[in-house]
């Protein structure tokens, strides 16, 4: 239903509905006429200049087109009285809910978010409204740091494939390999490498105390290993970058020298051997077993000195036990 | 009836305008739900559930990409979550830590692959595809509990393996509708890896 500006619907606890101007002070029963609106009160210019309603606009079952200046508080909040409160008091101000128009812009996203949520509340909200916007309908920090997470994944199938076969069979093409890495590193390789290693290390190392058991219905699962794995895991993938940097602050070299991102990518990507050589550690022999180990360590090493060689010999020349030819 | 105003005027609340009147609240759909018995409001979302529940386990969900389960809603998966967990530490020696385990990694493994998506650019919302990873869990529940019943070491393996095909067929395909082109195997690997990590863990019990 469409009332003319500062007229406001209640409904009485009877269920009986009546009609107040707040500018002009007036209480009826009955529906305003369009004609008794803008010109109550001192108000008619602010609210003229401010807000041109027309019947459509002030339906308030409908969404924003984005067309009107006022953004309705959409159909979920025409509870009662209070939505055509809002509607009253007209500013050119967007919805207080604050849940839009960052990147994205269009129509904002559907009735779904309740209340006023701040950062990553907001980016839940919004994502769960608007299914259809993903990431542009975020704001706020919680959109700056999306923004800047998504330059970190920045890559395509193929170059992880290209990345990770290169970490498994390191000589081949190392220049423009390091070249590589060093303009865009990601963040994606190195996280789910790491978790892949932690599944398999769990997996196999389960598997294969159920093989050098003789009864097989005797084994029960060791699940403690998982988080043995997972803290092993990330602890290296976190430590090894750490104490480079640290390395290289007590040397006294900047540590602005060398591309850190450029570090944890290429570490993460030499954990690759570790998925083949946990699967190859199953088979119960010993010998085989410290071959695997041998050969997926000096791998990884190849590969880190391979990409790394160039940037770390360069700024860190004068700083014992590194990469000195 | 008519009334006159000043005889029985209305009482206006409040001078700011930001009064909620009285009376019955009625949403967006027209539908009054504070009048309608408990036992309605309950049956309705599980009879949700249960809608949603069928629509994954039908090979229609690969088909239309997990369209069925557009409303999200979270019970489904946090039932799942805790049957599977209960299935799995109930023989286990380390009971606590089995039923830990399962509850972390499928709320927090969903989680994580659905912010692995969002970071690949997709156009995914965040809870809609928790939703639908929690749901596809479902053929993984019935194995488990098929695996409970045999002792069996291979027909387990059979039933877990099947699950899993059922499992990831359906999610792979919403996933991957939504991620740009040239990183759908970046954004299905990951689910992949998750549905592998709940059958392994149904295994190895």
């Amino acid at each position: 239903m469409a009332l003319p500006p500062n007229w406001t619907k209640y409904t009485t606890d009877d269920g009986k509905e009546y009609y107040h101007n707040s500018v002009a002070n007036k209480t009826q029963w009955e529906k305003p006429d369009w004609s008794e609106g803008p010109e109550s009160g001192s108000f008619h210019s602010q609210s003229s200049e401010v807000y041109r309603p027309t019947v459509s606009d002030l339906d308030l079952q409908e969404r924003a087109t984005g067309t009107a200046q006022m953004v309705p508080l959409s159909g979920e909040e025409a509870r009662g009285g209070k939505l055509a409160t809002e509607a009253d008091t007209v500013s050119l101000r967007e919805a207080p809910r604050g849940v839009m128009d960052s990147a994205g812009g269009g129509p904002p996203p559907g009735p779904q978010s309740q209340g006023s949520f701040l950062g990553f509340g907001s980016m839940l909200a919004s994502a769960a409204a608007g299914s259809e916007e993903g990431a542009a309908g975020v704001q706020g920090w919680a959109g700056s740091m999306l923004a800047y997470g998504q330059q970190l994944f920045d890559v395509s199938s193929e170059d992880v494939l290209k990345r990770l076969k290169l970490a498994l069979v390191p000589f081949q093409g190392q220049e423009d390999a390091a070249n590589d890495f060093r303009t865009r590193p990601d963040f994606y390789g190195p996280f789910w490498v790491a978790t892949t290693a932690v599944l398999f290390l769990a997996a196999t190392g389960n598997f294969a105390r159920l093989l050098e058991l003789e009864d097989e219905q005797l084994f029960k699962s060791d699940f403690s290993l998982v988080s043995v794995a997972a803290s092993m895991i990330y602890g290296l993938l976190v430590a090894v970058p750490l104490a480079a940097r640290l390395g290289l602050y007590c040397s006294g070299q900047s540590v602005d020298c060398i591309n850190f991102k450029q570090v944890i990518c290429v570490f993460g990507y030499s954990l690759t051997p570790l998925i083949p050589m946990s699967v190859i550690c199953l088979v119960p022999m010993g010998f085989l077993r410290w071959l695997a180990v041998c050969v997926g360590l000096v791998t990884s090493l190849a590969f880190i000195y391979g990409t790394l060689s160039t940037d770390l010999a360069v700024e860190a020349k004068d700083t014992k036990g590194t990469w000195r030819d | 009836m008519a009334y006159e105003p000043t005889y029985q005027s209305p009482q206006f609340h409040g001078g700011d305008g930001m009064v909620t009147p009285s009376g019955s609240i009625e949403s967006q759909q027209g539908r009054c739900t504070l009048d309608e018995p408990v036992t309605e409001t309950i049956m309705r979302d599980l009879r949700s559930i249960g809608m949603k529940l069928k629509y994954v386990m039908l090979p229609r969900a690969r088909e239309d990409k997990g369209q069925g389960l557009r409303e999200w809603d979270l019970w489904g998966p946090l039932v799942l979550c805790l049957a599977l967990g209960i299935m799995l530490s109930m023989h286990a020696e380390q009971a606590s830590l089995a039923f830990g385990l399962v509850f972390i990694i499928v709320w927090v493994g969903s989680g994580i692959v659905t912010i692995n998506a969002l970071l690949l650019k997709g156009k995914i919302s965040f809870f809609q595809s928790v939703c639908v990873l929690g749901y596809c869990i479902f053929p993984l529940v019935i194995a488990a509990f098929c695996s409970l019943m045999l002792n069996v070491i291979w027909l387990k393996v059979i039933f877990v393996t099947i699950g899993f095909t059922w499992a990831t067929g359906a999610s792979v395909n919403f996933m991957s509708e939504l991620l740009p082109e040239d990183r759908k195997a970046l954004g299905v690997y990951p689910v992949w890896l998750f549905y592998v990590a709940i059958a392994w863990l149904i295994l190895i019990s």
